[in-house]
């Protein structure tokens, strides 16, 4: 199985720069999660790689060689669609079958009378039946193989669009947003299945999403793209641990990241509140730094820390929110408690203490710091 | 290359299509043209002599402005009828609804063709022969208008028509506020229809009409083909391009609502 | 249900119920009785003869044909207008400049006056003057007397109907094919489809409820078709353009057989009848079957 190299792709629509010099690589047999908000051009990324459109810049090549100029059915790729794009006039069975017949049948093999006069192609129409329905078991979808579309749930369908995709072993698996349409319960155990399809059939996999739990928890590595710029691209632990960039450590944050802006003091040290941070990092004093903690790096109640009241209070089941308002400065922070941590009273003040070894500091251009372990000291 | 030939092939179809207007024109607007297409003149000039004579003919003008007011006043009775019967079918409390719903909708299936000797007589017998009234009245009873501005009215949402209805509006008053400017325009794709339809209608006005008081333009071509013999083909053509000139013209502004039109048409 | 709230509503209705009443069934009914009766303008009052009148028209020379006619020209007329139309919403289906403009000459035809552009028709088949004939003659054959023929007459007119009425059949297969989604030809392209799958496949399917609608108004309308032969052939020649409608304008105002024509009236009514009853039978039940 080849790999898919991206290079330098930009994408232009009269003055709008909907991809800017995108460059990524997809090795054999991982699962790639395009991620980010609307409008950011994954989509667009994944109907250049379809060659659905083509690139204003830059190239796309798989497994050495170019696709530019190559039409979308000679790629050998499949795609499943947000809306699924079945074929509405054709059964379930026969909306599967067609990749396979277009491919494997002559022209006059395919017409819907001669087929059945034609003698010659009859051992390769029961190859393609059989494949069929081997799919349809995979996807648990044999009781509706004979029905139409229109008499399809949405899960059944996106299963149909699934097997449609994966009976023809293609060389990529292009999906684009597939379970946006289903409902919460669903969208999770078709999660899973997709996972442990892709690892069956170990097919090179590159998924749109918006949504960052379906990225991270699906993905073997997410590609972070905001306004047409490719952002990151880890795995997701890295990618959540250490954000490239405020805009990354921003949308991967629920329900948010808190910010504090910080100035660099004399000799290299952060002041946080009534804290003095001693940072080990080649920044001259003087620069604006930002500093981003993620909710659940945030203590409450310990003996020392910054000063916040709590304003409100967000009960979820396995864990809470606790809405607080900084005594200095004024600026509003999260903080997240496990379940069985004890919620703070409303009004209640207390002291915030940050794990710092969890803290990110981005520059005045929003690219990480990279920084070595910040202890804190008080400062009286 | 296969696009280029497809477009060369489109253009000559096309071309085709619109023949039989470029000789139209040609014809109308030239002293010879009809010659230089058959090749037996070399050169042919503009000219308005066929249009002038025509429009000095009398007789033309009485012929257009009947048309005029027969399309005219057909829409206007249509809608006058029409649009307040589909608002009261869709909207607002009737008694005997189904029945009268049913019956636009059986009329749907009537061509009008079937009705035309009954009403023939029946016009003779109220003395209205010869009369634009006469050639204006049937077509009042549309029930594809009827049918049509119910649609419209349908997508009309309740609520809107609950709070006109708490403060105050009348029934009226929501046809004339509400209503109206949401069926703008299907009423003027229906306008488009209906205008040419009855700009168009031989049938009828050749039952009705006698004399050339209250001939339409359709029969005062037809009149002029069959009394003007010979082979001048100017003022004939004259003639039939002042006939579609209003069309084509309607046509070129209206050209949205008049598809949207022809799709309620075909849907119907 | 009051009276008073109840109003308004009759009111608003009342002038259609009873222009539908006035102008619509009571001449209906008005054909009814008279397909049956034997009035034929006489002073007389009409008296009931059963099927006389029906037995007549299949008995006469002159009317005999008119059946046969009127099914071979909706036929031409029927299919030549929707693989015409079909074929130019295929063509022009892109948005582009060019496809726009050509839609609206496409539709010309079917916005112009009718009368006028069947004399201009009329002129250009002339077999003497029309630019036809110097075709012909171009190319050393003998000009066809296109109108004038009984073989020629009627498919000339179905031609005619044709280039009137193909734009119609194309706007509505156009929005058929506009309600096809993007994503399906897409798909279908990436399956592997060339253009001939891609219109098996998704095009065509989505076509054929709309070929249903184009056809039944494409055939009501050949069978209305009332100006054509008046126009340009008048029934003739021999009566081989005698079409339904013709001949019940015929036998009204030209042979004042008011019966005759009746009864030629209610044939075309059930003849209509029996096609828009089957559209919505078939139509509904295919609409439910899918």
């Amino acid at each position: 199985m080849p790999d898919l190299a991206i290079r330098g792709v930009s994408k232009q629509f009269g003055r709008a720069r909907i991809l800017d010099d995108v460059t990524l690589d997809v090795v054999d047999g991982e699962f790639l999660a395009l991620l980010g908000p609307s409008g950011c051009g994954k989509t667009t990324l994944l109907r250049i790689v379809a060659g659905l459109e083509e690139p204003s810049g830059g190239e796309v090549r798989l497994g050495g060689t170019s696709l530019m100029g190559v039409p979308p059915r000679e790629r050998n790729l499949a795609m499943v669609f947000q809306s699924y794009a079945l074929y509405p006039a054709l059964t379930a069975r026969r909306n599967i079958a067609v990749p396979l017949e277009l491919r494997r049948l002559p022209f006059l093999g395919r017409l819907p009378l001669l087929r059945r006069l034609l003698p010659g192609p009859s051992g390769r129409r029961r190859e393609i039946e059989a494949e069929v329905a081997a799919m349809a078991a995979l996807l648990h979808i044999e009781p509706h193989l004979d029905r139409r579309p229109a008499q399809l749930s949405g899960g059944q369908r996106q299963r149909v669009a699934l097997a449609r995709a994966m009976v023809r072993q293609p060389l990529l698996f292009l999906m684009d947003e597939p379970l946006s349409n289903l409902d919460a319960a669903l969208r999770g155990a078709m999660r899973i299945e997709i996972v442990r399809l892709q690892r069956r059939l170990g097919v090179t996999c590159l998924y749109v999403t918006h949504d960052h739990a379906e990225a991270l928890g699906m993905a073997d590595r997410v590609a972070v793209l905001a306004e047409g710029r490719l952002q990151q691209v880890a795995p997701p632990a890295e990618l959540y641990e250490h954000p490239a960039n405020l805009f990354v450590a921003r949308f991967l944050a629920r329900p948010r990241l808190n910010e504090f802006p910080l100035h660099v003091a004399e000799g290299g040290v952060l002041r946080f509140g009534a804290h003095r941070l001693p940072l080990i990092a080649d920044i001259a004093p003087g620069a604006t730094l930002t500093l981003g903690l993620r909710a659940e790096d945030l203590a409450l109640g310990g003996p020392e820390g910054p000063a916040a009241t709590v304003e409100h209070l967000e009960h979820h089941g396995p864990e809470s929110l606790v809405h607080l308002r900084l005594e200095e400065g004024g600026a509003e922070i999260v903080a997240r408690l496990a379940r069985g941590e004890s919620m703070p009273p409303r009004g209640a003040r207390l002291h915030v203490s940050p794990d710092w070894s969890r803290a990110h500091l981005f520059d005045a251009a929003g690219q990480a710091v990279a920084t070595r372990r910040i202890a804190a000291e008080a400062v009286a | 290359m296969a696009g280029t030939l497809a477009t060369i092939a489109k253009l000559l179809l096309l071309g085709l299509v619109a023949l039989p207007f470029m000789v139209m024109l040609t014809v109308a607007l030239t002293d010879s043209g009809l010659m230089l297409l058959l090749g037996g003149a070399s050169q042919a000039e503009l000219t308005l002599t066929h249009l002038g004579h025509v429009l000095r003919d009398g007789a033309y003008l009485t012929y257009f402005i009947n048309s005029s007011i027969v399309a005219g006043g057909t829409l206007l009775g249509q809608l006058l009828v029409s649009v307040p019967a589909g608002f009261a079918l869709a909207r607002l409390r009737l008694p005997g609804r189904g029945l009268f719903f049913a019956a636009v909708l059986a009329a749907l299936v009537v061509p009008h063709e079937v009705l035309a000797l009954p009403l023939f007589v029946g016009m003779s017998s109220l003395g209205l022969m010869d009369t634009l009234v006469a050639l204006i009245l049937p077509s009042i009873a549309s029930p594809f208008a009827i049918f049509l501005f119910r649609q419209v009215f349908l997508t009309l949402p309740q609520d809107l028509l609950d709070a006109a209805a708490i403060d105050g509006i009348g029934s009226f008053g929501m046809l004339t506020r509400i209503g109206l400017p949401v069926a703008a325009s299907a009423i003027a794709a229906f306008a488009v229809i209906s205008l040419s339809a009855h700009w168009n209608d031989l049938l009828w006005p050749l039952i009705v009409s006698q004399t050339e008081a209250s001939r339409t333009v359709p029969l005062g071509l037809i009149n002029y083909r069959n009394e003007e013999s010979g082979d001048d083909y100017g003022p004939l053509m004259a003639a039939c391009l002042l006939m579609v000139a209003p069309l084509l013209i309607m046509f070129l502004a209206l050209q949205r609502h008049f598809v949207r039109g022809l799709t309620f048409l075909g849907l119907k | 249900m009051s009276t008073r709230a109840a109003f308004p509503g009759l009111l608003m209705a009342l002038p259609a119920a009873l222009a539908l009443l006035a102008l619509l069934y009571l001449p209906f009914f008005g054909t009814v009785l008279l397909a049956f009766s034997d009035w034929s303008f006489t002073p007389a009052p009409p008296r009931f003869v059963g099927l006389a009148n029906f037995e007549r028209i299949l008995a006469e020379g002159r009317l005999q044909g008119t059946l046969g006619n009127t099914l071979l020209f909706a036929l031409m007329a029927v299919c030549g207008t929707l693989l015409t139309g079909l074929c130019a919403a295929l063509a022009l289906e892109r948005r582009t400049v060019l496809n726009g403009l050509l839609r609206s000459v496409a539709l010309l035809p079917l916005m112009s006056a009718s009368v006028a552009m069947l004399l201009v028709w009329e002129m250009m088949l002339n077999p003497i003057v029309g630019p036809g004939a110097t075709l012909f003659a171009l190319f050393g054959g003998t000009p066809l007397h296109w109108l004038g023929e009984p073989r020629l007459a009627l498919p000339t007119l179905a031609v005619i109907f044709v280039w009137q009425n193909f734009g119609l059949a194309m706007v509505l297969f156009l929005a058929g094919l506009a309600g096809t989604e993007a994503q399906i030809r897409e798909a279908v392209r990436i399956d592997g489809a060339g253009w001939a799958d891609e219109l098996r496949i998704v095009r065509l399917p989505a076509l054929a409820p709309i070929a249903l609608f184009v056809f039944v108004v494409a055939l009501i309308r050949a069978l209305q078709a009332f100006d054509l032969v008046a126009v340009l052939t008048r029934g003739g020649p021999d009566g081989a353009s005698r079409t339904l409608i013709y001949a019940i304008f015929e036998e009204a105002f030209r042979y004042f057989r008011a019966d005759v024509a009746a009864a030629l009236s209610l044939v075309f009514f059930c003849l209509v009848a029996a096609i828009v009853l089957t559209k919505v039978l078939v139509l509904d039940r295919a609409m439910r079957g899918s």
